[in-house]
């Protein structure tokens, strides 16, 4: 995150700490004077990248953790979700839209994500873990 | 999430009220309808007005439950999603794979004899 980030939570990864990270971001997005229904998809974008980083990328490894950060800038609110995993491959990932994929139980969170934010990057550095970046940009 | 379950005939509508999420109403919902399941029923209507939202775990179990109905020989469909709700079931093309009902009594006939 360029400059220092305005809001920071650090947590284990456990995913009973998912409801408190979206809780944070319901907030931000609050903050950051986002419309209910577009506060509503940001906070569930956040809440699908933090689940990644707890289940796929610490694969739930208490000694692991996951950090949510938010900054608000350039009329845009960013979060990035950070890990200490091995990482993911988000290029990888099928489409959950497609026919052959609709019955699969998993594999909708980075859709979620790509959906409700304006754009979703992301980075894996080894031996660091894997940032997750979502920019939602704010109207004038 | 909390649960209620009520009978008409041979389909049991389940009443949802809550989130289902990673963690807690993802796993109530599966093991809700695995309940179901062993105890003979076949025909679920799951009542989804009171879920104010799901995240892609809930959507998930909504599809293994769906999966489970197909293997046991049995229909599992949905009632009355919010807004908030079907958007994701649409998003998420799974509208066109869950029958679902804005009205109860339709959604029960639906079912058959």
């Amino acid at each position: 995150m360029s400059g220092k980030p305005q809001v920071q939570v650090v947590v284990g990864s456990r995913v009973e700490y998912v409801d408190a990270l979206h809780a944070v971001a319901e907030e931000m997005a609050k903050l950051a004077g986002l419309p209910e229904d577009e506060g509503f998809h940001f906070a569930l974008a956040i809440r699908e990248a933090a689940t990644n980083a707890v289940t796929h990328g610490n694969g739930q490894d208490p000694d692991k953790q996951v950090t949510l950060s938010f900054a608000l800038s350039g009329g845009s609110l960013l979060a990035v979700v950070c890990d200490q995993g091995e990482g993911f491959n988000f290029k990888g990932a099928a489409d959950p839209r497609l026919p052959e994929n609709r019955f699969k139980t998993s594999g909708r969170g980075l859709l979620l994500m790509r959906s409700f934010v304006d754009e979703v990057t992301y980075q894996h550095l080894p031996g660091q873990g894997t940032e997750v970046r979502l920019v939602k940009r704010l109207a004038n | 999430m909390k649960v209620t379950q009520r009978s008409y005939g041979d389909v049991t509508v389940v009443d949802l009220k809550g989130k289902i999420t990673i963690g807690r109403g993802d796993v109530i919902l599966r093991e809700t309808v695995q309940q179901l399941f062993d105890e003979g029923h076949r025909q679920i209507l799951l009542n989804l007005a009171g879920v104010s939202y799901m995240d892609s775990a809930g959507i998930g179990e909504l599809v293994a439950c769906h999966k489970r109905a197909v293997e046991k020989t049995g229909r599992l469909k949905l009632l009355n999603p919010s807004g908030k709700v079907y958007d994701l079931l649409q998003l998420t093309k799974l509208d066109e794979v869950f029958e679902t009902f804005t009205d109860e009594k339709t959604a029960l006939v639906s079912f058959g004899g």
